[in-house]
C-alpha cells in the first residue's frame, strides 16, 4: 500500500525553493572569489590574504600549466595526508586527550587519512571514542577543509577550460589553468572558512556542543550509570556539510542527537550540503557565457533528485517483514530512523547526502528496506551527480560530454560542447574517467566478498548489498554506509582506502586534462546546424545517458543485492 | 621549481592546520562558551541538583511508572533480518503486557532508532502508556494527558520534522508529581507489574 507523504513533498519543495534562491547570490560570489579582477570583498579579505601568500611563499598570480597545477594539487594532498597519518598514530600521548582515545592501528590510520584527504570521509572507527579531541580538530576537521577547497580549486580549474574567451570587462583574463595556491587559499578564506563560521553559529544556537570539557559519566533518572560524550562538536559540523565531507564526530553520524538535535538544524544540514555544488554549476555557466548551460544542468540534476526522492519515500511507508505483527506503521519503516526526523526527514537528507558527494546519514542506511536502500546505492553508482566539493564540477560534465557525444553521433553530426570540437582525445579521456567508477566498485565488491565475506552484518542479498555499498561509496568518495558491515578489518582498511585514492585522484587529473585540452581549441559559435546544449531538450537526453550508462553498468549487480531482497 | 614547490605545500599545511584545526574550533568555542554556555556544554539536564542527562540525547526507562522511550541501541539489521523481527515481536509483546488495552503498538517504541539515544517518542505513544502510569501511581489521566500535551513538540513551521515527545523531561515532570508516600506505593506497584511483563516476554521469546 503507497501512502502519498504530503508533509516530505512539501519539506522537498521549500527545501529546493531556498537552494534555487540561493544559487544566484552565492554563484555570483563564487565567481568573484575565483574569477573576477577585484571585488568588494577584497578590502576585507585582501591584507589577511597576501599576508598568507607571503608566508606561505608562493605567487598567486603565477600561471600554471595543467602538469603544474595537477603536481602541485598532489603533493599538497599527500603532504596533508601523511601529517594526519602520523597525528593518528600517535593520539594517545599528545594534548587535549580527555576522552583517553588508544593510538590508531596503522591499517585503521590509513583508512582514515586517505578516507578525509579524498572528501570520501568513510569511517571504521567510533569517533567520540577513537579519536581524541586534537584528532577531531587538526585530522579531521582540518582535513574536512582542506579536502573541500581542494576539490572546489579543481572545479575553478576545470571551469577556465570551458571558459567564454570573449573578452568581458571585470573578469581576469587567464591563459593557463590558473594558479592552484590561488584557487586553494581563496577556497578556504572566501569560500569554507565564513560559511563554516555562520553555520556553526547556527548550530550551536540549536543545542549542538561546543567545549574542550570532557566525557560526563552520569546517573540516568533511573539510577543507571551511563556517559555522554561530548567535544568541539559544532565547529566539525558545519564544515562536514558545506565541503560535502560527511564524516561525524560520533559513530552514529547526523543521527546522533548532538550532531543533529533538531528538525531546523536537518534542515540547515541538508541545505549546507546543496547550496555550494549548485552554485558551482551556476559559476559555470556565467565563465561559458550562457547561465542557461548552467541551469538545463542543474534542471536535469533536480529532476534525478525528486525521481529518486519520490521512490524512497514510498519504499519507506513499511517494511512489510513486519506486517504480520501487531504493529502499527503507520509512521513508516522507523527502525533506524529518529522520531523527531521521521521517514520524510531521514530520506530528503538521504537523497541530498548522496546525489551530493557528502555522505552524512541522519538514520541507518542498513535499516532501510531494500527497495529504499536502493536509492542512495543508485545514486552513488551514479557517482553522487551533484557532486560538490568532492568532485567539484567533474562527474556531471562527464556525462554533458558523453550525452553530448552520443547525441551528436544519433543525428551523424561531428559532436560540438560550448563551441569546441568533442574529439577522439577528449573522449578517450571521458570515458576512461567514466570507468574508472564502475571497475572500482564491481571490481572492489568481488574482492570483498571473497577475501571479507565474514564482514557482512547481515544475511543473504543484504549482507552482499553492505559489501557493494561499501565500495560504491569509496569510488564516488561519499563515505555514506550500509553500517551493519564491520568495517575495521586491515583487508577492508586498506582495499577501501586504496579505492577512495584512485576514485579521486584518477578522475581529477584526467578531467583537468580534457579540460586543458578543450582550452586549447578553437571556438565556433552556434549555428542552426549545432545541437544546442542550453535547451531543455538537452537535459531529458542527459537524464537518459545518466540512467542508461547507470543501468547498463550496475543492473547485474543489482540483482544480485537489493533488487534480489525486494522480489524475494 | 619541485624544490620551492615543496617548501610550499609544507607551509601551507602548517598553516592551515594551525588555522583550520587549531583556531577555528577553539575560537568557535570561545564564542559558544559566552553566547550560550548551557548549549555548548550539551544541554545537561538536573534533577535535585545532581546531571540526570541531557534534554536532547535520549536514555532507556524500565520502571513501568515511567514512560518508556525507544528500545536503546543500534544494530543495523535488515528489513529481512530474522533477528529484527525477532527482536520486534519480543519489544511488541513486552509493550502488549505492559499495556493490555492496546491493539497495535506504534512502530517507534518497537524499533531502535538511527542513534541509539531517540530523546523522543510520537505523542500517541506517550498517550496509550497513561492508563498504566495513572494505575501504577494514582496521578489521573487527565493530569498525566495535560502533562503529554505540555511536553509535545510540533514540526516547525508546521511541516518540518514530526510532533514529538521528550521522554525525558516528561518522566522529571512526572516524578515532580509524585509525593514520597505515592512514590512507594507506585514504586511496590511497579516492582510487580515489571516482573509480570518480562515473565510475559519472555513467555513470549520461547514461544518464537
Amino acid at each position: 500500500m503507497v501512502q502519498v507523504d504530503f508533509a516530505g513533498i512539501v519539506q522537498a519543495i521549500i527545501i529546493i525553493v531556498v537552494v534555487l534562491a540561493l544559487t544566484r547570490p552565492v554563484g555570483g560570489y563564487v565567481v568573484a572569489v575565483y574569477f573576477k579582477e577585484r571585488s568588494r570583498f577584497d578590502t576585507l579579505f585582501g591584507p589577511f590574504e597576501r599576508a598568507l601568500f607571503r608566508i606561505l611563499g608562493v605567487n598567486p598570480t603565477e600561471n600554471m600549466s595543467v602538469k603544474r597545477y595537477i603536481l602541485n594539487l598532489l603533493l599538497l594532498n599527500g603532504l596533508m595526508a601523511v601529517v594526519v597519518l602520523v597525528i593518528l598514530l600517535n593520539q594517545a600521548s599528545l594534548p587535549l586527550n580527555p576522552n583517553g582515545a588508544p593510538n590508531m592501528a596503522i591499517d585503521q590510520a590509513f583508512n582514515t587519512a586517505t578516507s578525509f584527504i579524498t572528501n570520501t570521509n568513510w569511517q571504521s572507527y567510533a569517533g567520540e571514542t577513537q579519536l581524541s579531541y586534537l584528532s577531531q580538530m587538526v585530522c579531521i576537521t582540518f582535513l574536512m577543509f582542506t579536502s573541500a577547497a581542494t576539490g572546489l580549486a579543481a572545479g575553478a580549474a576545470f571551469i577556465r577550460g570551458f571558459a567564454s574567451r570573449d573578452k568581458r570587462p571585470g573578469f581576469r583574463q587567464i591563459s593557463g589553468m590558473g594558479n592552484f595556491y590561488f584557487d586553494f587559499v581563496r577556497s578556504l578564506t572566501r569560500v569554507l572558512i565564513p560559511l563554516a563560521l555562520i553555520v556553526s553559529l547556527i548550530l550551536v544556537a540549536q543545542g549542538v556542543p561546543q567545549t574542550l570539557n570532557g566525557p560526563l559519566t552520569y546517573k540516568t533518572a533511573e539510577g543507571a550509570s551511563d556517559t555522554l560524550y561530548r567535544g568541539p562538536v559544532a565547529s566539525l559540523e558545519s564544515i562536514k556539510h558545506l565541503g560535502t565531507n560527511g564524516g561525524g564526530y560520533y559513530a552514529q553520524n547526523s543521527a546522533f542527537p548532538y550532531e543533529n538535535p533538531t528538525p531546523v538544524t536537518n534542515v540547515v544540514e541538508i541545505v549546507a550540503m546543496l547550496v555550494l555544488p549548485i552554485s558551482l554549476i551556476y559559476a559555470f555557466g556565467v565563465l561559458v557565457g550562457n547561465t542557461r548551460e548552467a541551469w538545463v544542468l542543474i534542471g536535469a540534476l533536480i529532476v534525478i533528485f525528486v525521481v529518486m526522492l519520490s521512490i524512497g519515500l514510498a519504499a519507506e511507508t513499511s517494511n512489510q517483514a513486519l506486517s504480520n505483527l501487531a504493529v502499527n506503521q503507520s509512521a513508516g519503516n522507523m527502525q533506524g530512523k529518529e522520531v523527531r526526523f521521521g521517514v520524510s526527514g531521514s530520506m530528503i537528507f538521504t537523497v541530498t547526502t548522496t546525489s551530493t558527494g557528502t555522505g552524512s546519514v541522519n538514520s541507518m542506511l542498513d535499516s532501510y528496506t531494500a527497495l529504499g536502500g536502493l536509492v542512495p546505492l543508485s545514486l552513488l553508482m551514479l557517482n553522487s551527480p551533484f557532486a560538490g566539493e568532492g568532485s567539484g564540477l567533474l562527474s556531471i560534465l562527464i556525462y554533458v560530454i558523453l550525452a553530448v557525444f552520443i547525441a551528436g553521433l544519433m543525428v551523424g553530426r561531428a559532436p560540438q560542447y560550448l563551441g569546441r570540437k568533442i574529439e577522439s582525445k577528449e573522449v578517450k579521456l571521458t570515458l576512461l574517467a567514466f570507468l574508472v567508477h564502475p571497475i572500482l566498485i564491481l571490481g572492489g565488491t568481488a574482492a570483498g566478498v571473497v577475501f571479507a565475506a565474514g564482514a557482512m552484518g547481515n544475511p543473504g542479498f543484504h549482507g552482499f548489498t553492505e559489501m557493494l555499498y561499501a565500495y560504491a561509496t569509496a569510488a564516488a568518495n561519499n563515505g555514506s554506509a550500509f553500517a551493519g558491515l564491520h568495517a575495521d578489518t586491515p583487508f577492508l582498511n586498506y582495499t577501501l582506502g586504496i579505492t577512495m585514492l584512485l576514485g579521486r585522484y584518477v578522475t581529477f587529473p584526467l578531467m583537468l586534462l580534457v579540460s586543458n585540452s578543450f582550452m586549447q581549441k578553437k571556438i565556433t559559435p552556434y549555428d542552426v546546424g549545432t545541437f544546442r546544449t542550453d535547451k531543455w531538450l538537452f537535459g531529458l537526453i542527459l537524464i537518459g545517458v545518466i540512467v542508461i550508462l547507470g543501468a547498463l553498468t550496475f543492473f547485474p549487480v543489482l540483482v544480485l543485492g537489493p533488487l534480489g531482497e525486494a522480489l524475494l | 621549481m619541485l624544490k620551492s614547490d615543496l617548501f610550499a605545500a609544507l607551509k601551507t599545511t602548517v598553516v592551515f592546520l594551525v588555522l583550520c584545526g587549531l583556531v577555528f574550533p577553539l575560537l568557535l568555542v570561545g564564542i559558544a562558551q559566552i553566547a550560550d554556555k548551557p548549549a555548548a556544554e550539551g544541554s545537561l539536564l538536573t534533577q535535585n541538583g545532581t546531571v540526570v542527562g541531557s534534554a536532547l540525547v535520549g536514555q532507556p526507562f524500565s520502571d513501568p511508572m515511567h514512560f518508556q522511550s525507544r528500545p536503546s541501541g543500534v544494530s543495523n539489521w535488515g528489513p529481512n533480518n530474522p533477528a529484527l523481527i525477532a527482536n520486534v515481536s519480543q519489544q511488541v509483546a513486552y509493550q502488549k503486557s505492559l499495556n493490555p488495552s492496546i491493539s497495535l503498538v506504534p512502530i517507534d517504541l518497537v524499533t531502535q532508532s538511527g542513534s541509539g539515544a531517540d530523546p523522543n517518542i510520537a505523542p500517541e505513544s506517550a498517550l496509550l502508556q497513561i492508563p498504566r502510569i495513572s494505575n501504577l501511581t494514582g496521578i489521573s489521566q487527565d493530569v498525566l494527558t495535560r502533562l503529554v500535551n505540555q511536553y509535545t513538540e510540533n514540526p516547525v513551521a508546521g511541516v518540518f520534522g514530526e510532533p514529538r515527545v521528550n521522554v525525558l523531561q516528561l518522566n522529571l515532570a512526572l516524578d515532580s508529581l509524585l509525593t514520597p508516600a505515592t512514590l512507594n506505593a507506585a514504586e511496590a506497584n511497579a516492582t510487580a507489574l515489571n516482573a509480570l511483563a518480562s515473565n510475559a516476554t519472555a513467555t513470549n521469546s520461547t514461544a518464537t
